[in-house]
């Protein structure tokens, strides 16, 4: 009853505190599990940026000003792996264990307090200083009480300091101020802080598969901390830190660094996205491409009117390199829309107010203030034809106000 | 006062009147008052302090993603105290703690020590009068240079009172940190000499008759945290000396990459801070048995156990030093030993819980506000101390660790407990020191604003906690803007006790001292030496040697 009480008062409390908006993923739960890379519709793409880069996608909304908190779920409100559950259970059968030694003090005191109460009653005041039985059974009764708490404890806690029952992805968890970088040992996939978003990407994780984590830093110490998995650890310059986990639920789960490491502490986050394996693959195959088509994004980011010609070169040379193999030029095409659509995307929320800003907005029109021309040809004619012509997808991906950033032109 | 000629002074020496007075003196009831003074005008210091850091968290800041948004473009966040610079938010969270714990807690128990103790035993001052005062003095210039680095580029040491390397060595530039590791020196000598001075008083000043089983529970407390203070305090000293080569004289303690360990910090300081948690409670218990004894009109239930008990603190607070490091990554046989090390102090602990109540029971009770503020911390600090024994529960710490449950539990501890613990010993022993009785009307609603304003602030914080708030840090998510909210509402009670608290002592002195010299009329059953001398005491507290008014504290089968 207490436990349901608590539990209420908790779920209630974070409840109100925050509105119990849960993670917005549009468009995700729709998305094909059998050959993804066949439907590059911008609806497909944009569910695909929104479940891979959440982050990405509620900032977008947050500047249109529709703002979409992510709930912070916590190991004691909602568990989400193998290990936060059987913290929850435990912790809550260790807590009925001390509930009499929190209750009984407080419940004595307010009896002892209005019961002894000075009255005009001539009662004399009792004389007795000891009572060799009541002092023994206040220490021998929680000596006994607290060996039993800790025992079903020890059994959780070798479980969760020992090796993972199989490890399904090795990640090194590198930190430093004020950001966290993945390395997925066995698939060689680095992410970390996108450079182009200055955003913190997520962690990627399967359900019911098995993660394990090595935990370091590179400079201060930090602790690696998502509430929900019921997994913290410090991560230490010099010290490589294990732990594991198995998530059991899909979804993105945010954490922070739970270690002061300096002046951005409060602000050094950390998100985890949880798919179905086979999402994963989808997420593997655009990790692999995804050093390729940062050269287009590079092209794309220093298009001007003058030329086009190494923007073109840098498409070409990308789906030149899967020539001769259909599938393998499906999934290249998949990953440049997915990529530009994501980049696209952060690039409107990294740090500009107004779209007059963004470096290809005035390679195109010139300078803000500066008043277009309606008669000069610009570049973003020319841009947004081979954008079209090869990515356009991608870019119709974008939600509208993204899209008129990226190529505004007249029309 | 006819004293008898041999007990006159025979050194002949310059007296002083007024300031200097206050400035050269070596009588412990002065040094003591100027611990007292020294204490309640750090802790309002303190306390303001802790009101910059509920201004910084009124509002989350902003969401995470538009503070996000805001580090990207340098644009100011929505009512946010210190911008987009968690810097100073740090700064002030660790003088916060450090202004609270070396400056507030620790010498306000050494001040009622240093008036009391002596009285207590029967002593005409400490066994080093001169060491006393310096022990006092040293103080100052800590809290000088703590207070002053302020004012230096980069500002004051901003890793936390706990100082973890390698944030406080590499990352941490300016002279801000070392004027910190200075302070701590300097505060931690004092604390030293004192403790050397409590521990050879205690030793050998008592009085004729006055025996170890008759001794005072506050001066059996005060001994036991002085013999922790001397063992414990030189180790602190160690941690950040190490701190202070490592950043200024080329050495690697602390170093991986030349073969020194950042854990090592965290072991030796940990060695220190945890007995220090108990030196910032321990005296406070021996005091609470005073106080709940005399207004129940009884005497000490359980004296041994109560020794026994505080003592087994004392000894078992050395070896749980490792669960402030549970998610560091230690073998699971270390974790498991600190585990259950830290359920151990839960045993003696729960002595003194049941011996207080088992004091009160039957007793005949009355409740001015230094009995209300004992019954209040009895409450808060049972609450404070199930919440130690959740943490050290490890599974469950991997989740609590660095949140706001830890802040909310050690919060209870030293606020709803040593706080609360030291407002009760000056109620109850303000008479004695000033000659002045203090409000009931006052104390009461001082009481009622602290024990709400606590309850309020800091079981909130162990919601918050729960629901996933990191602590340390000056944004947070809007998840948990209400919880903070009513957070800040418990700290303006409280907050608002302490200033009436701080004026009501002050404006105590607008009236004459007409305390008699046992204002509470406890003399007959209780016997303590303080009450058998006026008050405030005269310079050597007795002419004569007192007589001992009560057989032993123990019972005789």
């Amino acid at each position: 009853m207490v436990r349901s009480v608590i539990l209420t008062l908790v779920v209630l409390l974070s409840g109100v505190a925050g509105g119990l908006i849960a993670a917005d993923v549009p468009g995700a739960g729709s998305l094909p599990a059998a050959e993804p890379y066949a439907d590059t519709t911008p609806k497909a793409i944009d569910g695909w940026v929104a479940l891979f880069n959440p982050d990405v996608r509620a900032r977008v909304r947050n500047a249109a000003g529709k703002e979409v908190p992510f709930k912070v779920e916590s190991t004691f409100t909602a568990p989400a792996s193998d290990l936060a559950s059987e913290v929850v259970s435990s912790f809550w059968l260790s807590f009925w264990f001390f509930l009499p030694f929190l209750i009984l003090p407080q419940v004595l005191l307010v009896y002892v307090i209005f019961k002894f109460k000075k009255r005009d009653d001539g009662r004399k005041p009792a004389t007795f200083i000891h009572h060799n039985g009541l002092e023994i059974a206040w220490t021998l009764i929680p000596v006994l009480t607290l060996i039993v708490v800790g025992i079903p404890v020890y059994p959780l806690l070798v479980k969760m300091d020992g090796p993972p029952p199989q490890v399904d992805l090795a990640i090194t968890v590198r930190a430093s101020q004020f950001k966290f970088d993945y390395d997925y040992k066995r698939e060689n996939i680095q992410v970390g802080l996108d450079l182009v978003g200055g955003y913190q990407e997520p962690m990627v994780l399967m359900k019911d598969r098995t993660v394990a984590l090595a935990v370091t830093s590179n400079d201060v110490n930090h602790a690696w901390w998502i509430p929900a998995f019921g997994v913290k650890k410090d991560a230490i310059i010099g010290r490589f830190n294990q732990c594991w986990f198995t998530p059991t639920r899909v979804g993105t789960f945010k954490g922070q660094c739970a270690e002061l490491c300096g002046r951005d502490h409060g602000r050094m986050f950390v998100s985890a996205v949880v798919v179905e394996p086979e999402r994963f693959e989808v997420w593997k195959t655009l990790q692999r491409q995804r050093a390729d088509v940062a050269k287009v994004w590079a092209a794309v980011l220093a298009a001007n009117a003058a030329s086009d010609a190494p923007l073109k070169l840098a498409v070409d040379k990308y789906l030149d390199k899967a020539k001769g193999d259909a599938d393998e030029q499906r999934r290249r095409v998949f990953a440049l829309k997915f990529w530009i659509a994501s980049n696209f995307t952060a690039k409107r929320i990294a740090g500009v107010d107004s779209a007059t800003e963004l470096p290809e907005y005035q390679a195109l029109h010139g300078k803000a203030g500066d008043q277009p021309d309606p008669t000069r040809k610009t570049g973003a004619e020319v841009k947004r034809g081979y954008l079209e012509q090869v990515i356009s997808a991608g870019l119709a991906a974008l939600p509208a106000a993204e899209s008129a950033v990226a190529v505004r032109s007249t029309p | 006062m006819n004293a008898p000629h041999s007990l006159q002074p025979t050194l002949e020496f310059k007296r002083y009147s007024g300031v200097m007075d206050w400035l050269t003196t070596v009588d412990h009831k002065k040094i003591g008052m100027l611990y007292f003074w020294f204490c309640l005008t750090m802790g309002i210091v303190g306390g303001f302090l802790s009101g910059l850091i509920r201004v910084q968290l009124l509002t989350p800041g902003a969401t995470l993603e538009a503070i996000q948004h805001a580090r990207l473009t340098g644009e100011a966040l929505r009512f946010n105290l210190f911008s987009e610079n968690g810097h100073l938010f740090n700064q002030v969270m660790t003088m916060h703690a450090s202004v609270m714990i070396f400056f507030v807690i620790i010498p306000a128990f050494a001040a009622f020590g240093n008036y009391l103790v002596p009285i207590m035993i029967g002593a005409r001052d400490m066994a080093f009068p001169k060491m006393n005062a310096l022990a006092f003095w040293l103080l100052i210039p800590a809290a000088i240079l703590m207070f002053s680095s302020f004012l230096t580029v980069g500002g004051t040491a901003a890793a936390g009172w706990t100082s973890y390397p390698p944030l406080s060595t590499k990352f941490s530039a300016g002279p801000g940190q070392d004027m910190w590791v200075l302070g701590v020196h300097l505060a931690g000598l004092s604390s030293i000499l004192g403790a050397i001075n409590f521990i050879c008083t205690v030793t050998n000043m008592r009085c004729p008759g006055m025996t170890w089983t008759r001794l005072p529970l506050f001066a059996w407390a005060a001994f036991i945290t002085s013999l922790l203070q001397f063992t414990a305090t030189p180790v602190l000293g160690a941690a950040v000396t190490m701190l202070l080569f490592d950043r200024n004289f080329g050495t690697t303690f602390l170093d991986p990459a030349k073969g020194g360990d950042p854990l090592l910090y965290q072991h030796i300081f940990w060695f220190y801070s945890h007995p220090a948690v108990y030196i910032m409670i321990l005296p406070g218990f021996g005091a609470a048995s005073h106080i709940f004894a005399a207004f129940s009109q009884k005497r000490v239930f359980g004296y041994l156990g109560m020794v026994l008990a505080i003592a087994g603190i004392g000894v078992i607070g050395y070896m749980v030093w490792a669960h402030h490091m549970f998610s560091v990554g230690m073998p699971t046989p270390l974790q498991v030993y600190f585990m259950y090390a830290t359920f151990g102090i839960g045993i003696p602990t729960g002595i003194k819980v049941f011996s207080w109540l088992a004091t009160m029971w039957g007793g005949r009770l009355i409740f001015p506000t230094a009995m209300k503020f004992m019954c209040g911390m009895l409450s808060l600090f049972v609450l404070g101390g199930i919440g130690g024994l959740i943490l050290g529960l490890v599974p469950g710490d991997y989740s609590l660790h660095d949140t706001y449950f830890v802040v909310g539990h050690f919060h209870f501890t030293l606020v709803g407990g040593s706080v609360m613990l030291l407002f009760g010993m000056t109620y109850f022993w303000w008479p004695k020191m000033s000659g002045r009785m203090l409000n009931e009307k006052v104390g009461t609603l001082v009481f009622w604003l602290m024990f709400l304003g606590v309850f309020i602030a800091f079981f909130t914080m162990h919601i918050s906690g729960m629901v996933g708030m990191a602590r340390r840090i000056a944004v947070y998510h809007q998840h948990f803007a209400m919880l903070n909210h009513i957070t800040t509402f418990g700290y303006l009670l409280a907050f608002l006790g302490s200033l009436i608290f701080f004026f009501q002592i002050l404006l105590s002195y607008l009236k004459a001292p007409t305390a008699g010299d046992d204002p509470w009329q406890i003399n007959d059953l209780q016997g303590g030496l303080e009450w058998a001398t006026s008050s405030p005491p005269p310079v050597y507290n007795f002419a004569k040697v007192p007589p001992i008014p009560i057989v032993d504290q123990m019972p005789r089968h």
